[in-house]
């Protein structure tokens, strides 16, 4: 009990702090984590996961919002667009089995790890390209489906359609993100919730962990060679999407 | 109740309290969204929308 009350804690210290590190949500590693270290359920790591990206993501835009770097009027109207996705995932993944959704998780660790390599981010000046109101709505739909299923915020998706589909600036368009995810998050964790998916004493235990690290990680501002960084983040999702190709393959 | 929202848009509201009372927040959260949106508040009728939407979610679930 208390050897897996340590783990949980763990995984959430290392998934906030990587989260708050890179800017993203925390699921990427968070469900991995959960799963190979605390040994749940794939739909037990995805649910716990979401619950501590509605923490953080709480944290972050508080933060945000006071600094009024979120632009609410874009914000807002995404979000519903991606808990439409949310909660239609959410309400599908009791009906897919976990192998492929093994398989997916994989595919996103492997883009992320591809967009977190240095200089990928593209931080183009898209200020003067009309926005793509349809466009962003649509790929909303398809973030909040990600995150609904495979227990990410999708920020991953988020950041590229607020920068550039709808020509916000990088900075803006990531505290957006922060925003829109612990939304969607909280919409697929009440479904996840009232299926009885969520463990509340794992959720709660790993949220602990999430948001001290997260916090620790902020309030340190630790200063690395980004560059080193960023390549050992992605070394690191690459390993553990063949670990997660491989508990797929279990599956079958 | 959601058509009377729309058509007296002012008393979203009271549509809304009343359903919460009767124990449908889903419908609650859809007449302030319909009620809102009639009055021009377009950013909180996505607002009401989305947690509309959640609820359902959350009500088809369990």
């Amino acid at each position: 009990m208390t050897t897996q009350v340590l783990e949980l804690v763990v995984v959430g210290l290392v998934g906030g702090s990587l989260g708050a590190l890179f800017g993203v949500g925390g699921g990427i590693i968070l469900v991995p984590g959960l799963i190979f270290v605390a040994d749940l359920s794939f739909t037990g790591a995805v649910a716990t996961s979401l619950v501590c990206i509605v923490a953080t993501s709480v944290a972050g835009s508080t933060v945000f919002l006071r600094r009024q770097v979120v632009d609410l009027d874009v914000a807002v109207e995404l979000q519903f667009f991606a808990v439409v996705g949310a909660v239609v995932a959410g309400l599908s993944a009791a009906m897919i089995p976990t192998g492929p959704l093994y398989f997916a998780f994989s595919a996103l660790l492997v883009v992320t790890a591809y967009h977190m390599r240095p200089g990928s981010i593209p931080h183009t000046s898209v200020e003067t390209r009309p926005p793509r109101r349809g466009a962003a709505r649509g790929a909303s739909v398809g973030a909040g489906l990600v995150s609904g299923l495979l227990g990410v915020g999708g920020g991953v998706l988020n950041v590229p359609i607020l920068h550039l589909l709808l020509g916000l600036p990088f900075e803006r368009a990531a505290a957006g993100s922060i925003y829109i995810i612990g939304v969607t998050a909280g919409a697929a964790a009440a479904v996840y919730l009232a299926r009885g998916d969520v463990h509340v004493t794992v959720a709660g235990t790993t949220m602990l962990g999430t948001v001290v690290g997260a916090s620790l990680t902020a309030a340190l501002g630790v200063k690395l060679d980004q560059r080193l960084l960023k390549w050992g983040f992605a070394l690191l999702l690459l390993v553990v999407a063949i670990r997660m190709v491989g508990r797929g393959l279990a599956q079958f | 109740m959601v058509v009377a929202g729309l058509v007296t848009r002012s008393s979203a509201p009271v549509v809304a309290g009343l359903s919460l009372l009767i124990g449908t927040p889903f419908i609650a959260a859809l007449a302030i969204a319909l009620g809102t949106f009639a009055s021009r508040g377009r950013l909180a009728a996505y607002a009401a929308a989305t947690i509309a939407f959640a609820a359902l979610g959350a009500w088809l679930a369990g």
